[in-house]
């Protein structure tokens, strides 16, 4: 399996965000899982707690253009009302959550003064996007929370139930390399009884995707999955053995497909027909599970400290620098061959060194059996040939002409 | 005398050239195999369907960029030394050498960057995943584009070399008609500073800043438009030498004499004035531009079928001169008294026969209604592979078995290997690309890793697609095992020792019909120069102007990653 420099840059960015929350940030920092890895505009969460209204800017300066939510990661109090205000700049843009959640502002606008607003009534972490821009960076995030902008008191609370919960992110070994729409978060629907995945969502290049393609459920949680009816045929299959099986795969929107987990245990599948596409997704039930499980070729991974390749790029990376040094290696050879060979003549040696660089001689010319000249040659042949070319073109012309004719029903019958 | 002993400072310039262009050549080969195999579903272990890209850029980039540009260099280097009987001027001609070396490994490095997880160099990652077309707003990295642009510059800076020798060797001997390799070297160069402004004001005004982030948006029409505007004058590029080779050596290989030195001289000319102007007809499909400026693109296109039919007729008639002179007779049966055993003669006109057919499909590319049938099918690079990757490849490769001894003093090695390699290599694509013709008609997109879908069956108008894609893959093959063949021989030719008789001779005939029967006109520059400049601001200048009108970064397009 092939390391996507996608999953490269999010394993670095990985390294440095951890190496941040390890040193500098306060313990009120979320940690939104790489959520804000590719956001230019991100410097940390401002702590709006206690106002009952919140203005975020849609369009701001950010991600190599207008394309940034400003701020974009803000913390606000319960029954806190969020508006977004469209400033007008950089095309259209929209507010819609990330996977399951209660934001949607519908089709992308333009116009400055658009307004969106929502009032966060539950505690949680509430991540959004403007779809068109999600792939240059415009994301964003509100956190509910209850406090008054000093905050200490209500993060004692809230890091000691975070120590209850499993791992943020549990090793996959690799198994989310390859797929475009997981982002290095497992969404948290462990407060959920039953749970909801797309088939068919966009990802990897096309409706290619689980969405969310990893997800935590408490044991016992039915979880259920849901075609969006895209992307042709979609299964759910677990990898190796496992419980999921959906059958053969199927398009028809509305399709669902459903399975309660009793065990604990990470519970990967794919679709059979799209796997190679990237469309594999994975259900963490219960936790905390534990870290040995992944394996420690993940682990690796997860370090970033240098380029990581798989068996075949060493192939590929091998070849091509073998192909790159072959003519020094060839000349390595050569030269070997000439030096193990005894002198050919007793005096030739010296005397070749003495006169400088060995004599060359051209091949003798060869001279025509017959001299034809200017007057008497006459290209009868090549007018053959000419005629015989023309007529060839001619009729792949006409063969062309009719294609359509002869393979398929043609417009005129 | 060899060349190498006339010339010994440029006969190190030429084998310099030769080198990289060779090591372009392998590498781009492996690329093109793996390739074959993955789009076919014959294996896909060598890289992922997304690397699959970086790769296909990387065969792009290498051979019809590094491979072409290297290997023409090192050919004009020789053409001009030999013809003008003097050495280039050393300062400029190596200054070019390095800048395009640079560049290209500039370039190189950006694409390999994608294949080893794009790491962050200079705050971008490097990777240049974005095919050899490289069209906004898919974005490389900057080194890609400078690399580049790079060797876009060496490559005039080396054209510069040329011209100076012109000049030098004009005041030495005033009112003498210019040497036919000159000529010819200096008509394409002429053709290619005119074409080259295109890319270059593409890659320096709008992508490079955008590249490093200094402007935000750029107008992906523009930009392609530019693209284009360069990008079929490359073929040509790499066409006219192959032209010089057939025109100027091919009848000597075959025992002959050029049959007319003024009907050449036309033949460059013509493609001077007429190559640039018809960039539109690979854009028959892009909105934005007016039907009427694709229909004039269309027209200047079939009027570039002339000098390729004057140039069959000429190069076939010295050949046949060839066979007559060898004491051949008979309509048809003169073929047989041709060197088809020597490598060089053979594999000249295996390229050529096959550039006849890259010929009839070019002229269903530039059909305005016929080509929607081909668009963008797995047709398209079935077309250019008969072109640049035979009708150039294979002569360039034939040639160097000529050449290659005359530059080194050393014998050519393997030649049993050698005499075979042109076959293996007119083989290989006579299967892979009558099955990409065919792929194309029966629909089958290009530039795809996986080029199956759910609930939908390509069906081949002649032929099964299972079979189609064997043929691929087979024709890959051959052809990945031809390119090995031929740099085998030549690691060998370039590591053996100097000296003895060679096997080659350099001697060139005189023409048939010689330039004194020629109007002088047809070497004056200027006026060539004049006309094609015309023929663009007819073609270019409206359609441009309405691009450019609504601003120059409008309507833009941020960096879409790839």
């Amino acid at each position: 399996m092939a390391l996507s420099r996608r999953q490269f840059v999010g394993a670095a960015a990985g390294t440095a965000a951890l190496a941040a929350t390890g040193t500098a940030t306060a313990q009120d920092e979320p940690d939104y899982g790489g959520w804000f890895d590719d956001v230019s505009n991100y410097d940390g969460t401002v702590d709006k707690r206690g106002q009952d209204t919140v203005t975020i800017t849609v369009g701001a300066q950010g991600n190599n253009g207008a394309f940034a939510f400003d701020p974009p990661a803000v913390m606000v109090s319960p029954g806190t009302e969020v508006v977004w205000e469209w400033n007008g700049e950089g095309g259209g843009h929209n507010v819609v959550s990330d996977g399951d959640g209660p934001l949607d502002s519908g089709d992308p606008v333009s116009e400055a003064g658009t307004t969106y607003s929502h009032t966060f009534e539950s505690e949680g972490m509430f991540k959004y996007v403007c779809v068109p821009h999600e792939a240059l960076g415009m994301k964003g995030a509100v956190v509910v929370r209850p406090g008054d902008g000093g905050g200490s008191s209500g993060d004692g609370g809230s890091g000691g139930q975070q120590q209850q919960g499993p791992p943020e992110n549990p090793d996959y070994g690799g198994w989310f390399d390859d797929v475009s729409n997981y982002d290095g978060t497992t969404v948290d629907r462990t407060d959920a009884d039953s749970v909801e995945i797309t088939v068919g969502a966009q990802g990897n290049n096309g409706a290619f995707a689980f969405d969310p393609p990893a997800v935590r459920v408490t044991p016992g949680t039915e979880v259920t999955w849901s075609w969006t009816g895209e992307g042709g045929g979609h299964n759910v299959v677990s990898d190796g053995d496992g419980p999921l099986n959906s059958g053969d795969p199927v398009s028809e929107a509305g399709t669902t497909y459903s399975h309660t987990f009793e065990e604990m245990g990470v519970y990967k599948y794919v679709c059979t027909p799209h796997a190679s596409l990237g469309m594999k997704g994975a259900v963490v039930v219960g936790g905390p599970l534990d870290g040995g499980s992944g394996g420690s070729g993940g682990g690796s991974g997860q370090e970033g400290s240098g380029i990581e390749l798989s068996g075949p790029q060493w192939l590929l990376s091998g070849s091509v620098l073998l192909a790159f040094f072959s003519p020094l290696l060839f000349a390595a050879a050569m030269r070997r061959r000439q030096t193990g060979r005894p002198p050919q003549t007793g005096s030739g040696g010296e005397l070749r060194r003495a006169t400088g660089p060995e004599p060359v001689e051209e091949a003798a010319e060869t001279e025509p059996a017959v001299e034809l000249g200017h007057d008497e040659y006459d290209p009868k042949g090549t007018a053959a040939l000419v005629a015989f070319y023309f007529v060839l073109i001619g009729l792949l012309w006409v063969f062309m002409y009719f294609v359509e004719f002869l393979g398929r029903v043609s417009i005129i019958g | 005398m060899v060349f190498v002993d006339s010339y010994p400072k440029t006969s190190k310039l030429v084998r310099s050239e030769f080198l990289v262009s060779f090591i372009a050549l392998g590498i781009g080969a492996l690329f093109g195999v793996i390739q074959a195999l993955h789009r076919t579903g014959v294996f896909r272990g060598f890289v992922s369907s997304a690397d699959y890209y970086t790769i296909l850029t990387g065969h792009g980039v290498l051979l019809a960029l590094v491979f072409t540009t290297f290997f023409i260099a090192g050919l004009f280097t020789w053409a001009v030394a030999n013809s003008l009987e003097r050495e280039l001027p050393q300062r400029i001609a190596w200054s070019a050498f390095w800048i395009m070396l640079t560049g290209t490994v500039l370039a190189a490095v950006s694409i390999i960057g994608g294949i080893v997880g794009s790491p962050s160099i200079l705050g971008h990652d490097l990777e240049a995943d974005v095919l050899f077309t490289f069209y906004a707003p898919m974005k490389a990295h900057p080194a890609f584009y400078i690399g580049a642009a790079l060797i876009i510059v060496g490559s005039w800076v080396a054209g510069l070399a040329y011209f100076k020798s012109l000049w030098d060797w004009r005041s030495e001997n005033p009112g003498e008609r210019i040497p036919l390799q000159t000529f010819m070297v200096l008509t394409t160069m002429l053709m290619w500073y005119v074409s080259t402004i295109g890319v270059a004001v593409e890659v320096v005004a709008f992508l490079i800043p955008w590249s490093l982030g200094l402007i935000q948006n750029v107008d992906p029409l523009l930009t392609r438009t530019l693209f284009w505007y360069f990008g079929h004058p490359v073929v040509y590029f790499w066409l006219m030498p192959a032209y010089l080779v057939w025109y100027t050596i091919l009848p000597k290989l075959a025992g002959g004499r050029l049959f007319s030195d003024p009907l050449a001289r036309v033949v460059f000319v013509a493609f001077l004035l007429l190559s640039t102007p018809v960039g539109f007809h690979h854009q028959y499909t892009d909105p934005g531009i007016p039907s009427g400026y694709k229909f004039i693109a269309m027209t200047n296109t079939m009027f570039l079928l002339l000098p390729s039919l004057l140039t069959a007729f000429t190069v076939v008639a010295s050949v046949e001169h060839g066979a007559r002179q060898r004491g051949a007779k008979g309509y048809l049966s003169w073929l047989r008294n041709l060197p088809w055993g020597k490598p060089a003669f053979a594999g000249c006109m295996l390229a050529g026969l096959m550039f006849a057919a890259g010929g009839f499909s070019g002229m269903i590319n530039a059909g305005m209604n016929i080509n929607y049938l081909i668009h963008n099918t797995i047709w398209v690079p079935g077309h250019f592979h008969l072109t640049v990757g035979t009708a150039f490849a294979l002569t360039a490769m034939a040639i160097s078995y000529w050449l290659v001894p005359q530059i080194t003093g050393k014998k050519l090695k393997q030649r049993s290997l050698a005499s075979v390699q042109p076959y293996v290599w007119f083989v290989g694509m006579a299967i892979m690309s009558n099955a990409m013709h065919r792929a194309g008609l029966a629909g089958i997109p290009r530039r795809t890793a996986e080029p199956t879908y759910d609930e939908f069956a390509f069906e081949g108008v002649a032929g099964t697609v299972g079979e189609m894609r064997i043929q691929i893959a087979i024709g890959g093959f051959l052809l990945f095992v031809g390119a090995a063949m031929f740099l085998i021989v030549m690691a060998d030719t370039l590591l053996a020792r100097r000296g003895g008789t060679l096997s080659v001779n350099s001697n060139i005939p005189e023409p048939l019909s010689g330039a004194d029967h020629s109007p002088r006109i047809l070497d004056n520059y200027k006026l060539w120069t004049a006309i094609a400049l015309l023929l663009i601001v007819i073609a270019y200048g409206p359609p441009l102007a309405s691009m450019v009108a609504d601003g120059l970064f409008a309507p833009g397009s941020p960096p879409i990653p790839v």
